[in-house]
Protein backbone atom coordinates (compact mmCIF):
# COMPACT_ATOMS: atom_id res chain seq x y z
CA UNK A 1 0.00 0.00 0.00
CA UNK A 2 1.24 3.43 -0.82
CA UNK A 3 2.08 6.24 1.51
CA UNK A 4 -1.17 7.92 2.59
CA UNK A 5 0.66 11.24 2.28
CA UNK A 6 0.42 10.86 -1.47
CA UNK A 7 -3.35 11.28 -1.47
CA UNK A 8 -3.09 14.50 0.53
CA UNK A 9 -0.15 15.88 -1.42
CA UNK A 10 -2.17 18.70 -2.96
CA UNK A 11 -3.29 19.87 0.48
CA UNK A 12 -1.49 23.19 0.06
CA UNK A 13 -4.21 24.16 -2.41
CA UNK A 14 -6.78 24.36 0.42
CA UNK A 15 -4.96 27.36 1.84
CA UNK A 16 -5.43 30.90 0.66
CA UNK A 17 -3.20 33.82 -0.24
CA UNK A 18 -3.24 37.32 -1.70
CA UNK A 19 -4.73 37.89 -5.17
CA UNK A 20 -6.37 34.48 -5.36
CA UNK A 21 -8.63 35.76 -8.14
CA UNK A 22 -5.67 36.07 -10.48
CA UNK A 23 -2.76 34.16 -8.98
CA UNK A 24 -3.21 30.43 -8.43
CA UNK A 25 0.09 29.70 -6.75
CA UNK A 26 3.67 30.80 -6.13
CA UNK A 27 6.56 28.38 -6.03
CA UNK A 28 10.22 28.93 -5.12
CA UNK A 29 13.02 26.42 -5.28
CA UNK A 30 16.76 26.22 -4.73
CA UNK A 31 19.09 23.86 -6.57
CA UNK A 32 22.00 22.64 -4.43
CA UNK A 33 24.81 20.13 -4.85
CA UNK A 34 27.16 18.50 -2.38
CA UNK A 35 30.86 19.16 -2.68
CA UNK A 36 33.19 16.36 -3.82
CA UNK A 37 30.62 14.16 -5.57
CA UNK A 38 29.73 13.95 -9.27
CA UNK A 39 26.48 15.61 -10.30
CA UNK A 40 23.47 13.30 -10.08
CA UNK A 41 23.06 12.40 -13.79
CA UNK A 42 26.62 10.98 -13.77
CA UNK A 43 26.82 9.61 -10.23
CA UNK A 44 27.22 5.87 -9.62
CA UNK A 45 24.75 4.03 -7.37
CA UNK A 46 27.07 4.12 -4.35
CA UNK A 47 27.62 7.84 -4.86
CA UNK A 48 23.86 8.44 -5.15
CA UNK A 49 23.41 6.45 -1.94
CA UNK A 50 25.99 8.64 -0.23
CA UNK A 51 24.09 11.76 -1.29
CA UNK A 52 20.89 10.33 0.16
CA UNK A 53 22.72 9.50 3.38
CA UNK A 54 24.14 13.02 3.67
CA UNK A 55 20.72 14.60 3.20
CA UNK A 56 19.07 12.10 5.56
CA UNK A 57 21.53 12.96 8.31
CA UNK A 58 21.11 16.68 7.80
CA UNK A 59 17.31 16.53 7.80
CA UNK A 60 17.27 14.41 10.94
CA UNK A 61 19.85 16.40 12.90
CA UNK A 62 18.84 19.93 11.92
CA UNK A 63 15.09 19.35 11.86
CA UNK A 64 15.14 20.88 8.40
CA UNK A 65 11.49 20.45 7.48
CA UNK A 66 9.78 20.00 10.81
CA UNK A 67 7.17 17.23 10.70
CA UNK A 68 7.69 15.53 7.40
CA UNK A 69 7.50 12.22 5.55
CA UNK A 70 10.33 10.52 3.74
CA UNK A 71 9.14 8.96 0.50
CA UNK A 72 11.38 6.56 -1.43
CA UNK A 73 10.62 7.23 -5.07
CA UNK A 74 11.53 3.71 -6.23
CA UNK A 75 8.84 2.34 -3.93
CA UNK A 76 6.15 4.67 -5.20
CA UNK A 77 4.18 3.15 -8.11
CA UNK A 78 4.11 5.11 -11.34
CA UNK A 79 0.56 6.30 -10.96
CA UNK A 80 1.28 7.77 -7.54
CA UNK A 81 4.42 9.43 -8.78
CA UNK A 82 2.29 11.09 -11.41
CA UNK A 83 -0.20 12.05 -8.71
CA UNK A 84 2.59 13.73 -6.72
CA UNK A 85 3.66 15.59 -9.84
CA UNK A 86 0.08 16.76 -10.48
CA UNK A 87 0.01 17.98 -6.89
CA UNK A 88 3.10 20.03 -7.90
CA UNK A 89 5.10 18.47 -5.08
CA UNK A 90 7.68 16.62 -7.17
CA UNK A 91 9.24 17.54 -10.51
CA UNK A 92 8.81 15.82 -13.86
CA UNK A 93 12.34 14.48 -13.41
CA UNK A 94 11.46 12.69 -10.18
CA UNK A 95 8.19 11.45 -11.66
CA UNK A 96 10.34 9.26 -13.93
CA UNK A 97 11.27 7.19 -10.89
CA UNK A 98 14.70 5.66 -10.28
CA UNK A 99 16.85 4.26 -7.50
CA UNK A 100 18.31 6.39 -4.71
CA UNK A 101 15.78 9.13 -5.18
CA UNK A 102 13.92 10.51 -2.21
CA UNK A 103 11.41 13.21 -1.53
CA UNK A 104 10.85 14.68 1.90
CA UNK A 105 7.40 16.18 2.16
CA UNK A 106 6.37 18.47 5.02
CA UNK A 107 3.09 17.54 6.66
CA UNK A 108 1.37 20.64 5.33
CA UNK A 109 2.54 19.43 1.90
CA UNK A 110 3.77 22.89 0.94
CA UNK A 111 7.48 22.24 1.34
CA UNK A 112 9.55 19.44 -0.08
CA UNK A 113 13.17 18.41 -0.48
CA UNK A 114 13.97 16.24 -3.50
CA UNK A 115 17.14 14.20 -3.47
CA UNK A 116 19.01 13.13 -6.60
CA UNK A 117 16.88 14.98 -9.03
CA UNK A 118 18.82 16.83 -11.75
CA UNK A 119 20.76 18.29 -8.83
CA UNK A 120 21.64 16.47 -5.61
CA UNK A 121 19.18 18.59 -3.68
CA UNK A 122 16.16 20.58 -4.77
CA UNK A 123 14.20 22.31 -2.03
CA UNK A 124 10.91 23.93 -2.84
CA UNK A 125 7.94 25.67 -1.31
CA UNK A 126 4.57 26.19 -2.96
CA UNK A 127 1.83 28.45 -1.61
CA UNK A 128 -1.58 29.55 -2.81
CA UNK A 129 -1.92 33.03 -4.27
CA UNK A 130 0.88 35.54 -4.68
CA UNK A 131 3.46 34.87 -1.94
CA UNK A 132 6.86 35.56 -3.44
CA UNK A 133 8.63 36.52 -0.23
CA UNK A 134 6.92 33.91 1.93
CA UNK A 135 7.98 31.07 -0.34
CA UNK A 136 11.50 32.48 -0.51
CA UNK A 137 11.69 32.76 3.27
CA UNK A 138 10.50 29.17 3.59
CA UNK A 139 13.22 27.75 1.33
CA UNK A 140 15.82 30.05 2.90
CA UNK A 141 14.99 28.40 6.19
CA UNK A 142 15.42 24.91 4.74
CA UNK A 143 18.63 26.00 3.02
CA UNK A 144 20.03 27.62 6.15
CA UNK A 145 19.46 24.52 8.26
CA UNK A 146 20.99 22.21 5.68
CA UNK A 147 23.98 24.51 5.33
CA UNK A 148 24.96 23.63 8.91
CA UNK A 149 25.86 20.05 8.03
CA UNK A 150 25.90 19.79 4.24
CA UNK A 151 28.91 21.21 2.44
CA UNK A 152 27.50 22.74 -0.71
CA UNK A 153 29.34 22.89 -4.04
CA UNK A 154 29.97 26.61 -4.25
CA UNK A 155 32.37 28.97 -5.95
CA UNK A 156 32.95 32.59 -5.10
CA UNK A 157 32.69 33.52 -8.76
CA UNK A 158 29.71 31.42 -9.89
CA UNK A 159 27.82 30.88 -6.66
CA UNK A 160 25.97 27.62 -6.03
CA UNK A 161 27.16 25.23 -8.73
CA UNK A 162 24.33 23.44 -10.47
CA UNK A 163 24.30 20.47 -12.84
CA UNK A 164 22.94 22.69 -15.59
CA UNK A 165 24.63 26.10 -15.86
CA UNK A 166 21.21 27.69 -16.47
CA UNK A 167 20.58 27.18 -12.72
CA UNK A 168 23.97 28.25 -11.42
CA UNK A 169 24.37 31.27 -9.18
CA UNK A 170 21.51 31.54 -6.76
CA UNK A 171 20.01 28.23 -7.90
CA UNK A 172 16.72 30.01 -7.38
CA UNK A 173 13.70 29.55 -9.58
CA UNK A 174 10.55 31.41 -8.62
CA UNK A 175 7.39 30.85 -10.60
CA UNK A 176 3.96 32.38 -10.38
CA UNK A 177 0.95 30.64 -11.88
CA UNK A 178 -1.42 33.31 -13.14
CA UNK A 179 -4.94 32.98 -14.47
CA UNK A 180 -5.42 35.65 -17.15
CA UNK A 181 -8.76 35.19 -18.92
CA UNK A 182 -9.36 38.95 -19.11
CA UNK A 183 -6.19 39.62 -21.06
CA UNK A 184 -6.71 36.50 -23.19
CA UNK A 185 -10.32 37.36 -24.07
CA UNK A 186 -9.45 40.93 -24.98
CA UNK A 187 -6.52 39.69 -27.08
CA UNK A 188 -3.96 41.67 -25.12
CA UNK A 189 -2.14 38.65 -23.81
CA UNK A 190 0.56 38.35 -26.49
CA UNK A 191 1.57 41.95 -26.06
CA UNK A 192 1.77 41.64 -22.29
CA UNK A 193 3.68 38.40 -22.40
CA UNK A 194 6.22 39.76 -24.87
CA UNK A 195 7.08 42.48 -22.35
CA UNK A 196 8.27 39.89 -19.87
CA UNK A 197 11.35 38.56 -21.65
CA UNK A 198 13.58 41.63 -21.39
CA UNK A 199 13.37 41.25 -17.60
CA UNK A 200 15.06 37.83 -17.72
CA UNK A 201 11.73 36.12 -17.15
CA UNK A 202 10.02 33.39 -19.11
CA UNK A 203 6.47 32.12 -19.58
CA UNK A 204 5.24 28.58 -19.63
CA UNK A 205 1.89 26.84 -19.75
CA UNK A 206 0.07 25.10 -16.91
CA UNK A 207 2.03 21.88 -17.19
CA UNK A 208 5.44 23.56 -17.19
CA UNK A 209 8.16 23.38 -19.79
CA UNK A 210 7.05 23.04 -23.42
CA UNK A 211 3.36 22.94 -22.49
CA UNK A 212 0.71 24.95 -24.28
CA UNK A 213 -1.26 27.71 -22.64
CA UNK A 214 -4.40 25.95 -21.53
CA UNK A 215 -7.41 27.51 -19.81
CA UNK A 216 -5.64 30.91 -19.81
CA UNK A 217 -3.14 29.75 -17.18
CA UNK A 218 0.37 31.16 -17.48
CA UNK A 219 3.45 30.41 -15.37
CA UNK A 220 5.87 33.29 -15.13
CA UNK A 221 9.32 32.53 -13.78
CA UNK A 222 12.85 33.89 -13.70
CA UNK A 223 15.33 32.53 -16.19
CA UNK A 224 18.40 34.39 -14.95
CA UNK A 225 19.96 32.95 -11.80
CA UNK A 226 23.48 34.36 -12.03
CA UNK A 227 24.44 37.99 -11.49
CA UNK A 228 21.31 38.90 -9.55
CA UNK A 229 20.72 38.34 -5.85
CA UNK A 230 17.75 36.33 -4.58
CA UNK A 231 16.15 39.56 -3.42
CA UNK A 232 16.64 41.19 -6.84
CA UNK A 233 15.13 38.19 -8.62
CA UNK A 234 12.06 38.29 -6.40
CA UNK A 235 11.79 42.04 -6.77
CA UNK A 236 11.76 41.88 -10.55
CA UNK A 237 9.12 39.15 -10.50
CA UNK A 238 7.10 41.14 -8.02
CA UNK A 239 7.20 44.22 -10.25
CA UNK A 240 6.29 42.38 -13.43
CA UNK A 241 3.61 40.20 -11.86
CA UNK A 242 2.03 43.24 -10.19
CA UNK A 243 1.97 44.98 -13.57
CA UNK A 244 0.27 42.00 -15.19
CA UNK A 245 -2.16 41.79 -12.25
CA UNK A 246 -3.21 45.40 -12.74
CA UNK A 247 -3.66 44.92 -16.48
CA UNK A 248 -5.70 41.78 -15.91
CA UNK A 249 -7.94 43.63 -13.45
CA UNK A 250 -8.41 46.44 -15.96
CA UNK A 251 -9.10 43.99 -18.79
CA UNK A 252 -11.74 42.21 -16.69
CA UNK A 253 -13.39 45.50 -15.73
CA UNK A 254 -13.54 46.56 -19.36
CA UNK A 255 -14.92 43.24 -20.46
CA UNK A 256 -17.56 43.26 -17.74
CA UNK A 257 -18.54 46.81 -18.70
CA UNK A 258 -18.50 46.52 -22.47
CA UNK A 259 -19.13 42.89 -23.27
CA UNK A 260 -21.09 41.74 -20.26
CA UNK A 261 -23.62 39.78 -22.33
CA UNK A 262 -21.02 37.80 -24.23
CA UNK A 263 -18.97 37.16 -21.07
CA UNK A 264 -22.00 36.07 -19.07
CA UNK A 265 -23.06 33.81 -21.91
CA UNK A 266 -19.63 32.14 -21.98
CA UNK A 267 -19.64 31.69 -18.20
CA UNK A 268 -23.11 30.18 -18.05
CA UNK A 269 -22.54 27.93 -21.04
CA UNK A 270 -19.45 26.60 -19.27
CA UNK A 271 -21.54 26.02 -16.18
CA UNK A 272 -24.17 24.24 -18.29
CA UNK A 273 -21.63 21.82 -19.71
CA UNK A 274 -19.81 21.22 -16.41
CA UNK A 275 -23.03 20.45 -14.58
CA UNK A 276 -24.40 18.16 -17.29
CA UNK A 277 -21.63 16.53 -19.32
CA UNK A 278 -21.26 12.76 -19.14
CA UNK A 279 -17.75 12.64 -20.57
CA UNK A 280 -15.13 15.36 -20.58
CA UNK A 281 -11.40 15.42 -21.26
CA UNK A 282 -9.00 17.41 -19.10
CA UNK A 283 -8.28 20.08 -21.69
CA UNK A 284 -11.99 20.95 -22.16
CA UNK A 285 -12.54 20.82 -18.42
CA UNK A 286 -9.66 23.25 -17.84
CA UNK A 287 -11.07 25.68 -20.39
CA UNK A 288 -14.53 25.57 -18.83
CA UNK A 289 -13.22 25.86 -15.27
CA UNK A 290 -11.30 28.90 -16.44
CA UNK A 291 -14.63 30.56 -17.31
CA UNK A 292 -16.12 29.57 -13.95
CA UNK A 293 -13.12 31.14 -12.24
CA UNK A 294 -13.91 34.34 -14.11
CA UNK A 295 -17.55 33.88 -13.06
CA UNK A 296 -16.57 33.96 -9.38
CA UNK A 297 -14.98 37.35 -9.99
CA UNK A 298 -18.17 38.44 -11.76
CA UNK A 299 -20.08 37.70 -8.57
CA UNK A 300 -21.61 34.37 -9.56
CA UNK A 301 -21.21 30.99 -7.82
CA UNK A 302 -20.83 32.67 -4.45
CA UNK A 303 -20.70 29.29 -2.72
CA UNK A 304 -17.42 28.59 -4.54
CA UNK A 305 -14.07 29.90 -3.38
CA UNK A 306 -11.03 30.31 -5.59
CA UNK A 307 -9.17 27.67 -3.65
CA UNK A 308 -11.99 25.17 -4.16
CA UNK A 309 -11.77 25.85 -7.86
CA UNK A 310 -7.98 25.50 -7.83
CA UNK A 311 -8.42 22.18 -6.08
CA UNK A 312 -10.80 21.03 -8.81
CA UNK A 313 -8.21 21.92 -11.43
CA UNK A 314 -5.79 19.53 -9.74
CA UNK A 315 -8.41 16.86 -9.03
CA UNK A 316 -9.43 16.55 -12.67
CA UNK A 317 -5.89 15.63 -13.73
CA UNK A 318 -5.52 12.02 -14.97
CA UNK A 319 -3.59 10.41 -12.11
CA UNK A 320 -5.84 12.06 -9.52
CA UNK A 321 -8.91 10.54 -11.19
CA UNK A 322 -7.22 7.18 -11.69
CA UNK A 323 -6.28 6.91 -8.04
CA UNK A 324 -9.84 7.78 -7.01
CA UNK A 325 -11.07 5.06 -9.31
CA UNK A 326 -8.59 2.60 -7.86
CA UNK A 327 -6.05 2.30 -10.67
CA UNK A 328 -5.33 3.18 -14.27
CA UNK A 329 -8.82 3.03 -15.75
CA UNK A 330 -8.08 4.20 -19.30
CA UNK A 331 -9.02 7.43 -20.98
CA UNK A 332 -12.72 6.78 -21.61
CA UNK A 333 -13.48 5.73 -18.05
CA UNK A 334 -11.40 8.68 -16.91
CA UNK A 335 -13.42 11.12 -18.98
CA UNK A 336 -16.58 9.64 -17.47
CA UNK A 337 -15.15 9.90 -13.94
CA UNK A 338 -14.07 13.47 -14.59
CA UNK A 339 -17.53 14.44 -15.82
CA UNK A 340 -19.04 12.73 -12.79
CA UNK A 341 -16.79 14.59 -10.35
CA UNK A 342 -17.52 17.94 -11.99
CA UNK A 343 -21.27 17.26 -12.19
CA UNK A 344 -21.35 16.50 -8.51
CA UNK A 345 -19.52 19.73 -7.67
CA UNK A 346 -21.58 21.92 -9.97
CA UNK A 347 -24.99 20.39 -9.85
CA UNK A 348 -27.54 22.39 -7.93
CA UNK A 349 -25.31 25.39 -7.30
CA UNK A 350 -27.89 28.11 -7.08
CA UNK A 351 -26.58 31.26 -8.57
CA UNK A 352 -27.39 34.73 -7.42
CA UNK A 353 -27.31 36.25 -10.88
CA UNK B 1 30.62 17.84 -67.77
CA UNK B 2 34.17 16.70 -68.32
CA UNK B 3 35.37 13.42 -67.00
CA UNK B 4 38.94 14.04 -68.02
CA UNK B 5 40.46 17.40 -67.42
CA UNK B 6 40.34 19.52 -70.57
CA UNK B 7 42.01 22.89 -70.97
CA UNK B 8 39.92 25.84 -72.10
CA UNK B 9 40.20 26.26 -75.88
CA UNK B 10 40.18 30.04 -75.62
CA UNK B 11 42.53 31.06 -72.82
CA UNK B 12 44.49 27.81 -72.78
CA UNK B 13 44.98 28.29 -69.07
CA UNK B 14 42.02 27.20 -66.91
CA UNK B 15 40.27 23.87 -67.01
CA UNK B 16 37.19 23.78 -69.22
CA UNK B 17 33.94 23.37 -67.33
CA UNK B 18 31.48 24.43 -70.01
CA UNK B 19 30.67 22.78 -73.33
CA UNK B 20 29.19 25.29 -75.81
CA UNK B 21 27.78 24.25 -79.14
CA UNK B 22 28.06 26.93 -81.84
CA UNK B 23 27.27 26.95 -85.49
CA UNK B 24 30.22 28.46 -87.28
CA UNK B 25 30.07 28.84 -91.09
CA UNK B 26 27.24 26.33 -91.27
CA UNK B 27 29.15 23.73 -89.33
CA UNK B 28 28.50 22.55 -85.79
CA UNK B 29 31.45 23.32 -83.61
CA UNK B 30 31.93 22.23 -80.00
CA UNK B 31 33.81 24.62 -77.74
CA UNK B 32 35.33 23.49 -74.47
CA UNK B 33 35.69 26.57 -72.32
CA UNK B 34 36.35 27.69 -68.78
CA UNK B 35 33.56 29.56 -66.95
CA UNK B 36 34.97 33.05 -67.52
CA UNK B 37 35.71 32.55 -71.25
CA UNK B 38 32.24 31.02 -71.73
CA UNK B 39 30.76 34.07 -70.04
CA UNK B 40 32.44 36.31 -72.63
CA UNK B 41 30.81 34.45 -75.48
CA UNK B 42 27.37 33.52 -74.15
CA UNK B 43 25.04 35.90 -72.30
CA UNK B 44 23.43 32.89 -70.65
CA UNK B 45 26.78 31.68 -69.36
CA UNK B 46 27.47 35.20 -68.12
CA UNK B 47 24.35 35.16 -66.04
CA UNK B 48 25.17 31.71 -64.80
CA UNK B 49 28.66 32.81 -63.77
CA UNK B 50 27.13 35.60 -61.72
CA UNK B 51 24.74 33.22 -60.02
CA UNK B 52 27.60 30.81 -59.38
CA UNK B 53 29.60 33.57 -57.74
CA UNK B 54 26.63 34.35 -55.50
CA UNK B 55 26.15 30.73 -54.64
CA UNK B 56 29.85 30.41 -53.89
CA UNK B 57 29.74 33.27 -51.45
CA UNK B 58 26.62 31.86 -49.78
CA UNK B 59 28.25 28.46 -49.52
CA UNK B 60 31.41 30.00 -48.17
CA UNK B 61 29.34 31.80 -45.58
CA UNK B 62 27.55 28.62 -44.60
CA UNK B 63 30.78 26.69 -44.36
CA UNK B 64 32.30 29.39 -42.22
CA UNK B 65 29.26 29.27 -39.97
CA UNK B 66 29.49 25.52 -39.72
CA UNK B 67 33.18 25.83 -38.91
CA UNK B 68 32.39 28.40 -36.25
CA UNK B 69 29.78 26.10 -34.74
CA UNK B 70 32.17 23.20 -34.87
CA UNK B 71 34.82 25.20 -33.12
CA UNK B 72 32.60 25.65 -30.07
CA UNK B 73 31.23 22.11 -29.87
CA UNK B 74 34.47 20.49 -30.94
CA UNK B 75 36.32 22.08 -28.09
CA UNK B 76 38.61 19.22 -27.33
CA UNK B 77 38.80 19.45 -23.58
CA UNK B 78 37.70 17.21 -20.77
CA UNK B 79 37.17 17.96 -17.11
CA UNK B 80 40.38 17.26 -15.24
CA UNK B 81 38.42 15.95 -12.27
CA UNK B 82 35.60 13.79 -13.70
CA UNK B 83 36.80 13.40 -17.30
CA UNK B 84 33.58 14.65 -18.89
CA UNK B 85 34.23 15.86 -22.46
CA UNK B 86 33.02 19.38 -23.17
CA UNK B 87 31.10 18.06 -26.19
CA UNK B 88 29.06 15.72 -23.96
CA UNK B 89 28.13 18.64 -21.75
CA UNK B 90 27.06 20.59 -24.83
CA UNK B 91 24.68 17.82 -25.88
CA UNK B 92 22.86 17.49 -22.55
CA UNK B 93 23.75 20.81 -20.91
CA UNK B 94 24.56 18.71 -17.83
CA UNK B 95 27.99 19.25 -16.33
CA UNK B 96 29.73 16.30 -14.71
CA UNK B 97 30.89 17.78 -11.43
CA UNK B 98 31.64 21.04 -9.66
CA UNK B 99 35.17 21.11 -11.10
CA UNK B 100 33.81 21.23 -14.68
CA UNK B 101 33.17 24.92 -13.98
CA UNK B 102 36.91 25.53 -13.71
CA UNK B 103 38.06 22.94 -16.23
CA UNK B 104 35.91 24.27 -19.06
CA UNK B 105 37.11 27.81 -18.35
CA UNK B 106 36.33 30.43 -20.99
CA UNK B 107 34.05 28.09 -22.96
CA UNK B 108 31.72 27.73 -20.02
CA UNK B 109 32.04 31.43 -19.24
CA UNK B 110 30.66 32.13 -22.71
CA UNK B 111 27.65 29.91 -21.98
CA UNK B 112 27.03 31.50 -18.60
CA UNK B 113 27.13 34.91 -20.23
CA UNK B 114 24.67 33.72 -22.87
CA UNK B 115 22.26 32.27 -20.30
CA UNK B 116 22.44 34.98 -17.67
CA UNK B 117 24.09 38.04 -19.19
CA UNK B 118 26.53 37.83 -16.30
CA UNK B 119 29.31 35.65 -14.95
CA UNK B 120 29.49 36.81 -11.37
CA UNK B 121 27.40 35.54 -8.47
CA UNK B 122 25.66 38.25 -6.46
CA UNK B 123 23.44 36.25 -4.13
CA UNK B 124 23.76 34.55 -0.78
CA UNK B 125 26.71 32.42 0.21
CA UNK B 126 27.09 29.32 2.39
CA UNK B 127 28.15 29.93 5.98
CA UNK B 128 31.68 28.64 5.49
CA UNK B 129 32.29 31.30 2.79
CA UNK B 130 30.39 34.09 4.45
CA UNK B 131 32.98 36.15 6.27
CA UNK B 132 35.47 35.95 3.42
CA UNK B 133 33.02 36.83 0.69
CA UNK B 134 31.30 39.65 2.50
CA UNK B 135 34.73 41.07 3.21
CA UNK B 136 35.67 40.87 -0.46
CA UNK B 137 32.39 42.49 -1.42
CA UNK B 138 33.08 45.27 1.10
CA UNK B 139 36.52 45.75 -0.39
CA UNK B 140 35.10 46.03 -3.91
CA UNK B 141 32.48 48.48 -2.70
CA UNK B 142 35.09 50.61 -0.92
CA UNK B 143 37.39 50.64 -3.95
CA UNK B 144 34.51 52.06 -5.98
CA UNK B 145 33.88 54.71 -3.33
CA UNK B 146 37.57 55.51 -3.22
CA UNK B 147 37.70 56.06 -6.97
CA UNK B 148 34.68 58.33 -6.73
CA UNK B 149 36.29 60.23 -3.89
CA UNK B 150 39.43 60.76 -5.95
CA UNK B 151 37.37 61.97 -8.89
CA UNK B 152 35.68 64.48 -6.63
CA UNK B 153 39.10 65.42 -5.24
CA UNK B 154 38.00 64.39 -1.78
CA UNK B 155 41.45 63.06 -0.93
CA UNK B 156 40.89 62.87 2.77
CA UNK B 157 38.04 60.39 2.32
CA UNK B 158 40.01 58.52 -0.33
CA UNK B 159 42.93 58.08 2.08
CA UNK B 160 40.64 56.82 4.84
CA UNK B 161 39.11 54.31 2.44
CA UNK B 162 42.55 53.23 1.25
CA UNK B 163 43.63 52.47 4.83
CA UNK B 164 40.44 50.53 5.52
CA UNK B 165 40.88 48.48 2.35
CA UNK B 166 44.47 47.76 3.30
CA UNK B 167 43.60 46.50 6.74
CA UNK B 168 40.79 44.32 5.37
CA UNK B 169 43.13 42.88 2.76
CA UNK B 170 45.64 42.05 5.45
CA UNK B 171 42.95 40.23 7.42
CA UNK B 172 41.96 38.33 4.30
CA UNK B 173 45.49 37.05 3.83
CA UNK B 174 45.80 35.76 7.36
Amino acid sequence: MFNPMVLDSHKWVDTSGPYMDIVVSTRSRYARNIVGLPFAPYAKPDELAKIVETVDKSIASQDVLGASDRIIIAKVPRLERRYLKESRIISAELEKGGEHRIVYLSHECNRSVMVNEEDHIRMQCIMAGLQLRNTLTAIDEIDGRMDVSVEYAFSEKFGYLATCPTNTGTGLRVSVMMHLPGLALSQKIDKILSLVQPYGLTIRGFYGEHSEYIGDFYQISNEVTLGKSEEEIVEILDKVVTQILTREQQAREQLFAKKSNAIDDAIWRSYAVLSNARMIDSSEAMKLLSRIRLGIDRGYFSSFTHSELNKLIIEIQPAHLDLREGGNVGSEARDIARAGLLRKRFHGIISDN
Amino acid sequence: MFVNKVICMKCNKSFATVKLTRIVNGRVKELNLCQSCAAEISPYQKKLAGAQANLDSILAGLLANEKEKKRTTDVDITCRECGLPFATYRESLFLGCADCYDSFGEHLLADLRKFHGSTRHQGKVPKRFQSRITMQRDIRQMRKQMEEAIEQENFELAAQLRDKIKSLENQDEE
